[in-house]
């Protein structure tokens, strides 16, 4: 599934807001839904409920689509939200059954009840816990901007090993087997839990690590009776372990190619059933004294290159945060290559995220003056590949942040600019100086110091040498 | 900057004319009548920076006032604020609010520099001259493009290389050079937005230029000459 087309009525600061998220004529993949989206725009103008809307319509109201049902702070009972989206079909339900866990006590409501609206209130950040562990319901990931701090998704694997051996379905099933008696059929009902998301996510991975082991484990087992032939058993051996890779490993893989900048490695060689990290030296660091970067990326990589997101829709906002440059230049490519069947969108401040996308993948959000929310448009005429003012991939950083992020200077306004009038104007007057026969003189020599001084801060090598080779 | 004539008979005009007792930008009718005017000094160009804001020359903006479709009783009538991209700008912003229909004081400026750069910068330059001892109002004159003392070339010239307005290499004054450089901030020369659309425009003009032609320039006249002038073209 991807979204082609994002319509909003009335939302929030969004009010008849509708944009296109296909490739432009001209384009090879021209009418097709874009692969990623860059949402950049000032603070306020609504990146990040862009973000969480998405994931909230299609993780949890598919109905909203064309009912809207929903009733909260954010969300009046007029407010429409329309998603188009490729191969998805939303299907109407006629009346829907809320069963809400919330620290071991249970609501339940309907869509028939007067208090409906208001239960409904209490879990619109939830997640919908009906998927369970069927993963293959969940279209849309939302990966917030603080995600670091869910670091402990990495760890205490062994304390919730019996939990994590049954499904979630059988758990959620016993949980409700009691309260229902029967009077309602599973699959009309939707069970949220309050902060489930990230409990989810380290049940697959707990899973698939488990999953592994014991397999392992039993195939161990019944390995000896194989001794009477030692090569044999080698090759077994050899060919198993390369069929069925330990998923570990082949994280770690994919991880450490971009935590080695971090001086970090995962511990491949760990059996516990949590994740270890060691320097590159192998000294263990603990999870919780890494550094916000690091733990974002050790998280985000985790998450999707662990599970399967073949036609999902990822949300990520600000990938940039707390990482140093370096990094965030490649990061957009290394976090697409993990899930390359996906479909992304990013919401960022970062001129080097931003510099990762061709012109018709960024929406640039401003506010008109009746403080509407619309789409900076970057074309001419038709949109067409040919038709964009600029193309970010191909410019400098100085110039994204001027034609892409609006800056009115490039470089600091305050000091460059100054300074480069200025040093200009006093090449001109030593070359002015030197044509008078003035060259030597101390007028002559204190302008030239000046001029090395004030081209060394503006990073003039080629004026530097040209100057010295003169001398 | 060119050098802009305001003493014409639009002044007169302008000077004859019943305006409210105080500046009021939210007045749209008249408003629009002093932007007019003043665009039709300017030639429909940017006072300061010389970007195109209103598409039409000075003649056919004249050709408005003389059939009529523009005077200052009845307002605008085929000119619509939609197709004006600038502010009624006062130079002097300490003056506003004293003197805020003052034709002198008063220039019609792209509105992206009056309201990024000049509102921005120009409180900047009154802390300056109060820290170095300058005079404000005299520190401004240096580059008022209808100053009486005002000559284009004087104090300013254009770099084709880097695309930006510099102090002229003959102000030997640093002090001096200091303030023109000040005040080329404040009216947003070398912003970047308008350097970009300024080399858009130049290049043009000078590849027709080297092929023979006879380039259409319709906006960034100074730079254009300057360039024309430096590159020997």
């Amino acid at each position: 599934m991807k979204i082609t087309r994002l319509e909003i009525t009335d939302y929030q600061q969004f009010k008849d807001f509708a944009i296109d998220l296909t490739y432009p004529a001209g384009h090879a993949k021209a009418g097709e839904p874009l692969d990623k989206v860059c949402l950049i725009g000032q603070s306020g103008t609504g990146k990040t409920s862009l973000l969480s809307l998405i994931a909230f319509v299609i993780n949890k109201k598919k109905s909203a689509v064309s009912h809207t049902y929903f009733r909260n702070k954010a969300f009046n009972k007029t407010d429409k939200l329309r998603i188009i989206a490729k191969d998805i079909g939303f299907s109407k339900r006629e009346k829907i059954d809320f069963f809400i866990i919330n620290r071991g006590e249970i609501q339940h409501t309907n869509s028939e009840d007067k208090d409906f609206f208001d239960v409904v209130d209490t879990i619109v950040d939830t997640f919908d816990a009906t998927i369970g562990n069927n993963f293959r319901k969940v279209k849309a990931l939302y990966l917030e901007t603080n995600l670091q701090k869910h670091i402990n998704l990495l760890t205490d694997f062994n304390e919730t090993d019996e939990l994590i051996r049954r499904s979630e379905e059988e758990l959620v099933e016993e949980r409700f087997n009691s309260y229902l008696k029967g009077k309602h059929k599973m699959s009309n009902i939707i069970i949220s839990s309050i902060d489930f998301e990230y409990d989810f996510f380290k049940r697959l991975l707990m899973q698939k690590t488990l999953q592994y082991a014991e397999i392992y484990d039993k195939y161990m087992r019944e390995l000896p009776k194989k001794i009477k032939n030692p090569e044999k058993l080698v090759a077994e051996l050899t060919n198993w372990l390369q069929e069925n890779p330990n998923p570990r490993t082949e994280i770690a893989k994919i991880v450490n190619e971009i935590i080695k900048i971090f001086n970090l490695k995962i511990d491949i060689d760990w059996t516990g059933s949590d994740i270890r990290i060691l320097t590159l030296q192998n000294e263990r660091v603990y999870l919780n004294d890494l550094s916000t970067g690091t733990k974002q990326i050790l998280i985000t990589s985790f998450i999707l290159s662990f599970l399967d997101w073949k036609d999902k829709i990822i949300l990520f906002d600000e990938p940039e945060n707390s990482l140093y440059p370096d990094i965030q230049k490649d990061l957009i490519k290394y976090y697409t290559d993990l899930a390359p069947e996906s479909q992304f969108f990013f919401a960022t401040h970062s001129p080097l995220i931003a510099s990762q996308f061709e012109p018709w993948e960024i929406v640039e959000l401003k506010f008109d003056e009746a403080g509407k929310v619309y789409r900076e448009s970057y074309y001419e005429g038709e949109n067409h590949v040919d038709n964009y003012k600029f193309y970010p991939q191909y410019l400098s950083w100085g110039e994204i942040l001027t034609q892409v992020f609006d800056l009115n200077y490039d470089g600091n306004s305050d000091f460059r600019i100054e300074l480069l009038t200025q040093t200009m104007r006093l090449k001109k007057q030593i070359a002015k100086m030197e044509k008078e026969g003035k060259r030597g003189t101390p007028e002559y020599n204190a302008k030239m110091q000046k001029f090395i001084k004030d081209a060394q801060k503006l990073g003039w090598s080629e004026e530097l040498r040209t100057f010295y080779e003169k001398d | 900057m060119r050098k802009i004539d305001k003493q014409n008979t639009l002044a007169t005009k302008f000077a004859q004319a019943k305006k409210p007792t105080h500046y009021n930008s939210t007045d749209f009718r008249y408003y629009l009548d002093v932007l007019m005017m003043l665009l039709w000094c300017q030639d429909g160009l940017c006072a300061y920076t010389e970007k195109r804001v209103l598409d039409l020359s000075q003649t056919e903006i004249a050709q408005l006032f003389e059939a009529g479709e523009y005077h200052l009783k009845e307002g605008n009538k085929k000119v619509k604020p939609t197709d004006i991209f600038c502010d009624l700008e006062h130079f002097n912003s300490i003056l506003k609010d004293a003197q805020g229909w003052d034709w002198d004081n008063l220039f019609a400026v792209d509105d992206s520099v009056n309201r990024n750069i000049k509102r921005k910068e120009e409180p900047k330059l009154i802390e300056k001259c109060l820290s170095k001892n300058w005079d404000f109002n005299e520190v401004m004159h240096l580059l008022k493009p209808d100053g009486i003392n005002y000559i284009w070339d004087k104090y300013l010239t254009y770099n084709p290389k880097t695309h930006l307005f510099e102090v002229n290499e003959n102000v030997e004054d640093d002090i001096l050079a200091d303030q023109i450089s000040a005040v080329m901030k404040v009216l947003g020369l070398n912003c970047e937005p308008i350097k970009r659309e300024r080399i858009k425009a130049l290049e043009r003009g000078l590849n027709e230029l080297k092929e023979g032609k006879t380039p259409q320039i319709d906006e960034f006249p100074t730079a254009f000459h300057f360039c024309k002038q430096i590159l020997n073209i």
